[in-house]
């Protein structure tokens, strides 16, 4: 091995990245520069990141140490990284790095290179700020890093602040991920009023281990993590702050920072308050059914790109908290095998989603700088304008919608094992019947999922382009496609070796408080073995070879006939076929629309506009929506409601020298008249 | 004798407060400044021999100089310069001040037992009358709308820490005096400049005319 000290690296690192900062500010003239810089250096950071966490995770042993120390006062900011830090550090090295390098072709755009500097910075603040997140060791570190993690995603959220909607979409991150952030801290405060130290370790084991306090504190870390994790009905920022985001940082968002929530949720929420009740498990995978089926409904609906990226990204975090709920539940009954197959899956998806959507996420960056547009309906026929990020983002779709040999699939099918298999053994009734439910949803979940990509990638890649810019694309830069091929790979390969992944994962999962030492479900670096009473081996990369079989035996079977394909234009029914003749991403979603009306309550507008007769129309508009069902039923009642005692707190702060100079005396004399009556 | 000579000044200082608070013409409020200042002086003084601390006289020159002489002749010259008319409009009518001011009073003095100095003798006088004092001039801060009346009500609650400082310590250092004072005179001219920028814009110095500015 080489010589590699794991356990300076993530102040070096830290430190390395602050130089970077400095540097790119220094270089502020030069954008090109500032630009190499910048992503280089944050590159190079993030793989010895990641080279610190797998050799934490190999060696089995955490690293911990003190990332400041403020002598007077003896507060210390310490770090301590164990295995659950280093697999989430994995995580975040795992797609930081291909974006890094993204970001070099990316940010060179004429539309960003002026803000070279701002991103290249404040990137490196947001990656150094998530690192630490993961690897805080105390509560003061951790939630310093969390705000700094906040501030920067929203700095770079209004990159584009010209734009109305992306100041909007901050605001309304910053005001979700502050009522996160404030169910936090009194989360935290109230551990801490019960022990002596603020580290992560001496506070859990100090929690309360009955009582209602205990459900009081589970709520309040589920609401706090939960904002940023994204689950319904906390998501309402997501939609909304990915797409304003540029796409680079839409792709880290997606995969990196919502799992910060889905960290700490693991971490404190779920095993952190000791074993976890069945309500908080149940409450966990209601949530998460919520989350991945609302989530992909609504993804179903959006033609804009990268909100249906966002979407999918609900979808996805509802299907981790169902793998963590399964988790959890299967802890409050003893059965510790579905505990560690629903936990190991949950992190499994974690690492799969960062992969495939941050793939997703790079190909529809690639798109929008060479089309100009986010919304599919103005794309179409892209593939051969564009083959390699066109290929890359097929992987993609094909991962996330489950298919195997892929690595959706892989974290997909054990989490179908804990819900199909994992209820045996609880005498609870309620278990029995959400355990199918669940199964039920997830698998109606990835349906939709499939449907939803295969409507993402045939109408922007294939058929005839929509719009002149779809019709001049040009191929992404070398730089920007390199990352791509490289996450598609990690796509396949996480997806064939699903027994090395979660080879890797068993001393993570072991190390959760209450879980046994490490079970075998890994059979080998190709296959998986759930261990319940099910198909007890799989080996995705087997039925990858039988589903591409079939496409070989065609291939024979055309191949012995001796019959040569004879390429002749597409019947189009006598008529000419152009692009306005082609299926719509509308049309598609048509009938889904239909089948789900009561959720989407669709409502249309079509109008037709007359010249001479009513009978002769020169053109008809048609408007479709969805209702926003959240925005509108849950969020305004509560926006108006919050304005309405804003306004009558408004009478105190009237503006008036005199009203303010009478509340000092009032407070005076109350205060006199206080010490009066207790002396 | 010495404490008969406190105790008069002390009170006198209170009797100039009341005056102030029922009184209606701004000339008189002003002198009515002056005397108090002047009373304030002359307890310094009275100290200051019984103690024997010369650098009391210190104290009590600058503060009959200052606040009995200066500030007054300055305030008036300002009030002549722009003109206004010289009536005080309070927000609260002056038996309804007054009643109020009775009840600051009464809580001022119940609270100066609660010191060391003040549960008996003198020291119980002028605690009592300075902590009245202070609120008395706080509560016309609130109810007056012009800004000299303002500057005058701060002015009146400075005396009053003045006073509770040689109550409870027989006087601060004469650094800390020297500092005060000088305070005192920036934000008299202070506030007589910001009245003529008030007045120039507003054509009053109705302070309550200021929450317009507010967007």
């Amino acid at each position: 091995m080489m010589p590699f000290d794991s356990a300076n690296a993530l102040p070096v690192t830290l430190a390395f990245r602050l130089g970077v900062i400095a540097l790119t500010l220094a270089l502020s003239g030069r954008s090109r520069a500032a630009r190499r810089v910048a992503f280089v250096g944050s590159a190079m950071a993030s793989v010895v990141t990641g080279l610190m966490a797998a050799d934490v995770l190999r060696a089995g042993a955490g690293v911990d140490g003190v990332l400041l120390l403020h002598q007077a006062s003896g507060l210390a900011l310490v770090y301590a990284v164990d295995g659950l830090s280093a697999w989430f550090l994995i995580v975040l090295s795992v797609l930081a790095v291909p974006i890094a390098v993204y970001n070099l072709g990316y940010v060179a755009h004429p539309h960003l290179s002026g803000r070279s500097v701002f991103l290249g910075v404040t990137f490196n603040v947001l990656v150094g700020a998530v690192e630490t997140v993961f690897a805080a060791g105390d509560v003061i570190t951790f939630l310093c890093a969390w705000e700094l993690m906040t501030l920067a995603t929203a700095a770079l959220v209004v990159t584009e602040h010209e734009e109305r909607a992306s100041r909007r979409a901050a605001y309304l991150y910053l005001v979700m991920s502050h009522l996160g952030t404030g169910c936090l801290i009194a989360g935290f405060l109230a551990l801490a009023s019960a022990s002596e130290a603020l580290t992560f370790s001496t506070l859990l084991s100090h929690a309360p281990t009955d009582g209602s306090m205990r459900n009081v504190l589970f709520a309040l870390f589920f609401v706090g993590f939960g904002v940023k994790a994204g689950i319904v009905p906390l998501h309402v920022w997501l939609p909304e702050a990915h797409p304003a985001a540029p796409t680079s940082i839409s792709a880290f968002m997606s995969g990196v920072l919502i799992k910060t929530g889905i960290y700490g949720l693991v971490r404190v929420c779920a095993f952190g308050l000791g074993v976890p009740l069945l309500s908080w498990g149940v409450l966990v995978v209601v949530v998460g059914g919520l989350s991945a089926l609302l989530g992909v409904l609504y993804a179903l609906m959006q033609h804009d790109l990268k909100r249906l990226l966002a979407y999918h990204s609900i979808e996805n975090i509802g299907i981790i908290l169902l793998g963590l709920g399964a988790g959890m539940i299967g802890l409050t009954y003893g059965r510790s095998d579905v505990a560690t197959l629903g936990v190991s899956a949950s992190l499994y998806h974690v690492l799969n989603h960062a992969v495939f959507k941050g793939l997703l996420f790079l190909g529809a960056g690639g798109v929008v700088m060479a089309t100009g547009t986010r919304q599919i309906e103005r794309l179409g026929g892209l593939l051969h304008r564009m083959p390699w990020t066109g290929l890359c983002f097929l992987i993609g779709a094909l991962a996330i919608s489950g298919l195997p040999p892929l690595n959706g699939f892989a974290s997909e099918w054990l989490t179908f094992q804990a819900f199909l298999f994992g209820f045996r053994g609880s005498t609870e009734p309620l278990v029995h019947l959400l355990f199918p439910i669940g199964g039920a949803l997830l698998a109606l979940t990835t349906a939709l999922a499939a449907a939803c990509f295969v409507k993402a990638f045939g109408i922007s890649f294939l058929a005839l382009p929509r719009s002149r810019a779809a019709a001049e694309a040009h191929e992404s830069p070398a730089v920007m496609l390199a990352p791509q091929v490289c996450l598609a790979a990690l796509c396949l390969g996480l997806g064939v070796f699903p027994g090395f992944v979660l080879g890797t994962l068993n001393p993570v999962v072991a190390s959760l408080p209450g879980f046994p030492p490490p079970a075998d479900i890994a059979g080998g670096s190709m296959a998986m073995v759930s261990g319940l009473e099910s198909f007890d081996r799989v080996v995705p990369a087997m039925f990858g070879v039988a589903l591409m079989g079939g496409a070989v035996v065609a291939l024979l079977l055309t191949a012995r006939r001796g019959a040569t394909a004879r390429r002749v234009p597409t019947w189009g029914c006598g008529g000419e076929l152009t692009a306005r003749t082609e299926y719509t991403a509308t049309a598609f979603t048509k009938p889904l629309m239909l089948i789900f009306a009561a959720l989407y309550r669709p409502s249309r507008q079509v109008e037709a506009l007359t010249e001479v007769s009513p009978y002769f129309t020169r053109e008809v508009r048609y408007r479709s929506e969805i209702e926003p069902t959240f925005e509108r039923h849950v969020y305004e009642p509560l926006v108006r409601a919050v304005l309405r005692v804003a306004g009558g707190m408004k009478v105190l702060q009237a503006g008036s020298l005199h009203a303010y100079l009478g509340y000092v005396i009032a407070m005076v004399v109350t205060l006199v008249l206080f010490v009066w009556w207790t002396s | 004798m010495t404490a008969n000579i406190l105790i008069f000044c002390a009170a006198g200082m209170l009797v100039t407060a009341y005056l102030m608070v029922g009184q209606k013409a701004l000339f008189t409020t002003i002198r009515l400044y002056g005397v108090q200042s002047l009373l304030l002086g002359i307890v310094a003084t009275t100290i200051a021999i019984a103690e024997s601390r010369p650098e009391l006289f210190v104290t009590a020159a600058l503060t009959v100089t200052l606040k009995a002489i200066l500030i007054p002749w300055f305030l008036m010259r300002t009030v002549d310069r722009i003109g206004i008319h010289r009536e005080i409009e309070p927000f609260l009518s002056v038996p309804a001040s007054l009643l109020v001011c009775l009840g600051l009073t009464v809580v001022g003095y119940r609270v100066s037992t609660g010191f060391q100095e003040g549960a008996r003798g003198v020291g119980h006088h002028l605690i009592g009358v300075a902590l009245s004092l202070l609120l008395i001039g706080l509560f016309l801060m609130v109810t007056r709308k012009k800004a000299i009346t303002q500057i005058l009500a701060l002015l009146t609650v400075e005396n009053a820490v003045f006073l509770v400082a040689l109550g409870v310590t027989s006087g601060m250092p004469l650094i800390v005096e020297l500092g005060i004072s000088f305070d005192v005179i920036l934000a008299v001219l202070v506030l007589g400049v910001l009245v003529r920028r008030i007045v120039g814009r507003f054509e009053s110095m109705d302070v309550s005319r200021l929450s317009k500015l507010k967007g």
